[in-house]
């Protein structure tokens, strides 16, 4: 109990460290608007709409790695940890398209078009609802771990293809690091404000992942002793 | 001002997202352990 409160305590301090280091401490940035406009505070979107889109591929991530340890040794404990990998990353799948979306109209003039980085990360994010959807329509824990393993590794493959989309296919969306040697192409205190909220935005959505495994625990015991 | 707009209204739907989706955990774990120490 004591760790969950001090963990929650950092993430707190985290959120408000990334919230003015977003929104105070990171320069006004200059971006390209439609029609040749320059774009200046909007830009502070890239602060969290990045994070989020992290966070989304780590959770993913974390549950792909799950439901390949589930099926490596059949531990129930890894199905229902990505089972909740799963869920808090659709979370932030939403946050970050919808923060995506409030950046790309004044940006790009529409909120959403069909661009290789928008249309895979709808596709991934659809991927995971049926993730979702085939749970909650299985019964047998076993049966419902099993499939569920094996969809979770599948739906992941579209997570790299969604990454260098940007890369791969001639794209509105910009490449957020280009590595020159060592080096990205963001200013020094754009990164330090980029920095901290990606830990600001780690940090909660491992706390997310933890409440929502006790949950799915907690449930799974209920469902063991033969209650709906 | 419309870029502020769009800036806070980015922001808000963060913090709505997180905060609402918090509450629904909360909400199911107290419920759970509710249920769970009925059965006991």
């Amino acid at each position: 109990m004591r760790k969950r409160s001090a963990w929650l305590w950092i993430t707190g301090f985290l959120g408000l460290a990334g919230i003015w280091a977003a929104l105070l401490y990171a320069p006004r940035a200059q971006w390209p608007g439609p029609k040749g406009t320059v774009l200046g505070e909007v830009q502070r979107i890239f602060y969290f709409h990045v994070p989020l889109a992290w966070m989304m591929f780590f959770t993913f991530g974390l549950a792909a790695w799950w439901s390949f340890r589930y099926l490596a040794t059949r531990d129930l404990r890894f199905d229902l940890k990505a089972a909740s990998a799963v869920e808090v990353g659709l979370l932030f799948s939403v946050l970050a398209i919808g923060t995506g979306s409030l950046w790309a109209k004044p940006a790009w003039g529409v909120f959403w078009t069909w661009d290789p980085r928008l249309t895979t990360i709808l596709l991934l994010f659809l991927g995971y609802v049926a993730y979702a959807l085939l749970r909650s329509t299985l019964e047998d824990p076993e049966r419902r771990a099993r499939l569920s393993a094996i969809v979770g590794l599948v739906v992941f493959l579209n997570v790299p293809l969604t990454y260098f989309s940007v890369r791969l296919w001639r794209s509105l969306h910009p490449v957020v690091f280009l590595e020159k040697g060592s080096t990205v192409n963001v200013s020094p205190p754009m990164l330090v404000a980029l920095l901290v909220n990606l830990a600001f935005y780690t940090s909660l959505g491992l706390f997310l992942i933890r409440m929502r495994e006790r949950i799915a625990r907690m449930e799974h015991a209920l469902e063991l002793e033969g209650e709906p | 001002m419309k870029e502020l707009t769009y800036l806070f209204g980015a922001y808000s739907l963060v913090w709505l997202g997180i905060f609402v989706y918090l509450g629904i955990l909360h909400a199911r774990i107290r419920e759970l352990e509710q249920r769970l120490q009925e059965d006991e």
